[in-house]
């Protein structure tokens, strides 16, 4: 996602150009980020990983793809995580990001084939019922940690 | 004060094996450290044959092992520490049986495993005369973010090789390591034909753009066996498991033990020795539980699970997946094809719906989910004996120690 935005400096100073397709630039970070990240967006409740190690400036007009309720995501004071410019989502949010949070696949899903197609059917539903396990795994070890 | 730190540390290593039979334990080790903090040290220095240090992303264990018994079989006796102990207390808790009260070592030569990043730090204190590098791996996640970090950790471990320096041709990283003055570089690498047979080639190994001409070879690997070339003669090995890895550890390991014995170094020997050799501590090892055959298989990382899988007969009938803790970034075991599994008895482990949850994305059917594991085993081990090859377990690192105290493995 870093090398669609416009600019990635390094902790080196050097810059690299972005591709320039999602605005906002990607700064270094003293230290690596990892663990639970949860981020309350318009999809629901994104639940994943994180792991890396650069911020993620966005301009003040800029739209987040959500707040973030536990873990690091841009990295910045404003608390968001990821960015919607017109039809592109951005996002950090790993595990995978789609397969942990069904109703984010879907929504793409119907937009991309303008509500032709729907997850239907059995392995649909049972790979779904493990990602939910999964987090409420992770919300509750959140929760008591 | 070097003998009683010794004494004291055998009565903590003794009183752990009464209490937690079958577990490792660095706590002997500690002591040791604690009581007589240069011993180590002098020890592990003070091997007349010298010290030779093993270091890499992967294949560390398996080529310390092979390299042992290539010594062994020329008639050294050899020190070396096994998987679980790469540090530095680890490492003092292995040696306690190795040495006298006085400190010195009983062994002729020193075959150690180290681990890149504590290898690193300990390196500087440690005279090694061969030190033999495997690979850089990039797909650390959890661990090492930038393989260049890797590189750079064995790059100081390299330069600490005072007489020989044995590098994997086939790894850019590893192939273009420094070496100092006095130590001579010799390499080892697959042939072109080795990698167009793979489906994934070398998997997550930066590879070399040209092949080995140079050096310890290997020239055709099929399941159970492997053809090396060495100084120009074809010398064919049995392997201790599928899969061209352990080819290329066998190949490391025989490039390292060329460069340490020199002229003594007998290809007979070597292939009776290699030929010989049990599969190492759970990584493709069969064992006998409740009087029914296990396939262990372990992966602890992208590449060693997909090299792993694509070696595996496809389609097995009883096989039990378990990841546990030490996986922590979940993205893992994304990359990774298990499409080639077929269907998977049992998903254990204390990650077992995350693993479920891959595998279902790959079109592979569960039989059942059972985060707790030693039920899952129990369960998998009392299934009558399948038609059709042998049961199998495919575990991340953490299951395979649950595992190995569940079932005393040693």
């Amino acid at each position: 996602m870093e090398l669609l935005t416009t600019r990635i400096v390094l902790g080196s100073g050097e810059v690299i150009d972005g591709l320039g397709m999602l605005p906002g630039e990607v700064l270094p970070r003293d230290e690596r980020v990892s663990g639970d990240v949860v981020v309350e967006s318009r999809f629901g409740t994104l639940v994943g990983f994180e792991n890396h190690a650069r911020r993620y400036a966005l301009p003040v007009d800029a739209q987040a793809l959500g707040t973030v309720l536990q873990g690091d995501g841009n990295g910045t004071p404003e608390r968001t995580e990821g960015v919607i410019a017109g039809s592109v989502l951005g996002s950090r949010i790993r595990g995978p990001l789609l397969a942990k949070n069904p109703a984010l696949a879907d929504h793409l899903l119907e937009t991309m084939t303008k509500g032709a197609y729907r997850a239907t059917g059995a392995n649909a539903t049972s790979a779904d019922r493990l990602a939910s396990i999964v987090r409420s795994q992770t919300l509750k070890r959140i929760a008591s940690a | 004060m070097t003998a009683l730190a010794i004494l004291a540390a055998r009565a903590v290593r003794l009183a752990i094996r009464v209490l937690r039979p079958g577990g490792g334990s660095a706590a002997p080790g500690l002591v040791a450290n604690r009581l007589a903090p240069t011993l180590l040290v002098d020890v592990i220095n003070s091997f007349p044959e010298g010290l030779v240090i093993v270091s890499g992303s992967s294949g560390k264990s398996t080529t310390t092992s092979m390299l042992s018994a290539l010594l062994r079989a020329h008639g050294l006796s050899v020190f070396t520490n096994h998987s679980t102990a790469n540090i530095r207390q680890g490492l003092m808790s292995a040696l306690l049986s190795e040495i006298t009260l006085a400190g010195r070592a009983r062994a002729s030569i020193a075959v150690l495993e180290m681990d890149e990043a504590h290898g690193a730090k300990i390196v500087a204190e440690l005279a090694p005369t061969t030190v033999v590098l495997t690979n850089v791996m990039t797909d650390q996640i959890d661990r090492f973010a930038d393989p260049r970090d890797v590189a750079q950790m064995l790059e100081v471990i390299a330069l600490r090789a005072t007489r020989q320096l044995v590098l994997n041709a086939d790894d850019v990283f590893v192939n273009a390591m420094p070496s100092s003055p006095e130590a001579v570089v010799s390499r080892y690498g697959v042939a072109e034909s080795v990698i167009a047979e793979l489906p994934h080639g070398l998997g997550n190994l930066r590879t070399t753009p040209t092949r080995l001409v140079d050096g310890v070879i290997v020239e055709s690997v099929l399941d159970y066996s492997t053809r090396l070339r060495i100084r120009g003669v074809a010398v064919d090995v049995d392997l201790p498991a599928r899969g061209v890895h352990y080819a290329i550890d066998l190949a490391a390991a025989v490039a390292a033990a060329l460069a340490i014995l020199g002229d003594y170094f007998d290809p007979t020997l070597a292939q009776q020795a290699l030929s010989a050799l049990a599969p190492v501590f759970g990584r493709g090892e069969r064992v006998t539980v409740q009087g029914k055959l296990v396939e262990l298989v372990l992966v602890q990382n992208p590449t060693s699970f997909q090299l792993n899988i694509d070696h595996l007969p496809p389609s097995i009938e009883q096989l039990l997946v378990a990841v546990g803790s030490d996986v922590r970034d979940p993205s893992y075991l994304w990359p990774v094809d298990t499409s080639s599994l077929g269907s998977v008895v049992t998903v254990s482990g204390s990650q077992a719906e995350e693993m479920a949850l891959q595998l279902a994305y790959r079109g592979v059917s569960v039989g059942a989910v059972e985060p707790d594991l030693l039920r899952a085993l129990d369960d998998f081990i009392a299934l009558p004996d399948p038609a059709d090859g042998v049961k199998t377990i495919i575990f991340s690192a953490d299951s395979m120690r649950r595992t190995r105290r569940h079932w005393r493995l040693t």
